[in-house]
């Protein structure tokens, strides 16, 4: 699939920019803050709904816009058909209300949020029935702690990634959420002595029931971006990577997977009463790179982890296409700059035949000469885009 | 806000404990009452009065009441020996909407979560355990919500009740998961009252 035309009217640093995209690789060049990053994160949205960065939707919105909100707007072509994507974040509140007791907690918590407010081909819809519609897969410089980072970083880029293909698996998540959350609640209370041991039962059963189910697909995930990973590593110099999926339980298939859980979980009663956490379930996973036995999350160098980091990334892209039959537009923000020449033309060569390529770099000139001449050049400078 | 009278600031900060009335409509109806002729807030505060001091709990199902026990309670037409156990008040007046069940009720007045400090002790549960060790009941019916906090409910209870002669159905069907019986249509709810299911609990 490929982006058509995308506007983005007062996002981040871009008042009112619209551009003809189509299949192909696109150079975006600029210096830093000028609105590469703000380009990329704009595409991804458009997939999995939600900022990658932005710690409050409302940091979106370009500082003294008029409106009050910031829109991106973007046509698709798909194998099968063309879609429509549009996004809206609009000011809810003030950012700044009286502090005072009278006022309600939550509404003190949600002043000056934002709402966001998603099309799907003209047609109103809930932001969770539009992830995944279209899907763009964002390669930027933090995802190097996909490797190097705490395990819940990497717990994280799979459950993102699994939510992006599957709405069961997303509605799983939140269930095991809440879940976990009144499971840890009740540890404490029989801790206390306000509940008893029993009524850990139900919990326990749920537990059970989700980890298992939870674990079995991030773990399928992980072995169908083996051959992918694998064959990315060789080409960049690193030698039988491998992604690993580390369970924290022993499960052999999901059936008796759930028994034997409850077993394990049996022989933890003592310790997670004594605790007051949750010691066993997906939420305790982890994900392993290795290169031939050696982990890369502990001895690779830096150049290691992130061409590890980056062959999941595109092991998930390709994994997805098997998938739709559709092969996601590819977004990668700044990670030229940390490789060597013959790594980037190693990566260069592996993702220009890709449908769609967004390139973003300071360093341009540092592209090989055939690669700048077949792609699409565009500069990114103060919040605009133009070609070059 | 100094400049406001200590009353209406009192008053003012009363309404905005309510449930879901910020500070701009406790200042709204602050001030309605304030324009509003006299006998607007006289039978106001008459009917808060009552409220506390008329309503009363049934000793017999734990619902709100004038009488002890109950309308429902004290009606002989109805059937005794079944008892909808249901989370809030509300559940009742929506299941008597459908006019198909003949049972009695018990009401929990809440859903066990121990993220928010509720267990078994704050809720109605040992009331219904007393009016089952009695003996006169032969079908109870979990109409507790269909969430995790509800589900754990009706699991508890189900383990809690020890005598084996009694039948325990579960609400279950066509209701959506994650809802509030509050919220399901008269329709959906009559046909699982009809279609409720035996309830398999672990510790059955
Ligand atoms: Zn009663």
């Amino acid at each position: 699939m490929y982006m058509q035309r995308i506007s983005l009217l007062d996002f981040r640093n871009y008042s009112d920019i619209s551009l003809d995209l189509g299949p192909g690789c696109f150079i975006l060049a600029g210096d830093n803050a000028q609105g590469k990053s703000n380009f990329c994160e704009a595409a991804a949205m458009l997939s999995s709904m939600r900022s990658f960065r932005a710690s409050s939707e409302r940091e979106l919105i370009r500082w003294g816009s008029a409106g009050g909100f910031a829109k991106i707007q973007a046509s698709f072509q798909r194998a099968q058909d063309s879609c429509g994507v549009s996004i809206v974040i609009s000011e809810t509140k003030p950012a700044i209300l009286p502090q005072s007791a009278a006022v309600p907690l939550d509404e003190q918590l949600s002043a000056g949020s934002a709402r966001k407010k998603v099309w799907l081909n003209d047609a109103p819809k809930r932001a969770l029935d539009c992830v995944g519609a279209v899907k763009v897969i964002l390669f930027e410089p933090a995802d190097l702690d996909i490797v190097s980072g705490a395990p819940s970083i990497r717990r994280h880029f799979l459950d993102v990634t699994l939510c992006l293909q599957s709405r069961k698996y997303c509605k799983n998540l939140s269930q095991y959420q809440r879940i976990l959350t009144q499971r840890a609640a009740l540890l404490k209370r029989i801790r206390e002595g306000m509940d008893s041991a029993g009524s850990l039962t139900y919990w326990d059963e749920q537990l059970a029931l989700h980890a298992c189910a939870i674990t079995a697909e991030r773990a399928a995930f992980v072995a169908r971006c083996l051959p992918y990973a694998e064959e990315f590593g060789w080409k960049m110099g690193i030698a039988a990577l491998k992604p690993e999926y580390i369970p924290s339980f022993l499960a052999e298939d999901t059936v008796h997977g759930n028994q034997l859980f409850l077993e394990q979980l049996t022989r933890l009663r003592k310790r997670e009463i004594a605790q007051g956490v949750n010691l066993l379930g997906s939420h305790r996973d982890d994900l392993m790179f290795l290169s031939e036995t050696i982990s890369l999350g502990v001895y690779g160098s830096r150049g290691q982890q992130r061409i590890a980091a980056l062959a999941l990334k595109l092991a998930e892209l390709r994994v997805m296409e098997d998938i739709d039959g559709d092969r996601p537009i590819l977004a990668l923000d700044d990670v030229l700059s940390e490789l060597d020449t013959t790594r980037r033309k190693a990566l260069l060569n592996h993702v220009k035949n890709y449908t769609q390529v967004f390139l973003a770099t300071a360093e341009p000139e540092a592209l090989p000469d055939d690669f700048i001449q077949s792609a699409v050049r565009l500069r990114v400078s103060q919040g605009n885009i133009r070609q070059w | 806000m100094d400049n406001v009278a200590a009353p209406v600031q009192a008053m003012i900060e009363e309404f905005a404990k309510l449930p879901g009335i910020g500070p701009k409509t406790a200042q709204r109806l602050t001030f309605f009452l304030l324009r509003a002729p006299k006998d607007i807030s006289q039978r106001l505060a008459d009917a808060l009065i009552r409220l506390k001091e008329q309503v009363r709990s049934c000793s017999v199902c734990c619902n709100l009441t004038e009488t002890d026990p109950c309308s429902i309670c004290g009606n002989s037409q109805r059937d005794h020996s079944v008892v909808c156990v249901v989370e809030e008040p509300l559940d009742v007046l929506v299941i008597e909407k459908t006019g198909v069940f003949k049972g009695v009720y018990h009401i929990l007045h809440g859903a066990l979560s121990p993220v928010d400090g509720i267990g078994p002790k704050d809720l109605k549960i040992d009331e219904l355990l007393f009016r089952v060790a009695k003996g006169d009941i032969n079908e109870l019916i979990l109409a507790t919500n269909p969430n995790y906090e509800g589900d754990y409910t009706a699991a508890y209870i189900a383990s809690a009740i020890t005598v084996s002669n009694i039948k325990m159905t579960k609400l279950a069907r066509g209701l959506p998961l994650g809802g509030d019986l509050e919220y399901a249509d008269e329709g959906t709810l009559a046909r699982a009252l009809e279609g409720r299911r035996i309830f398999d609990s672990a510790g059955h």
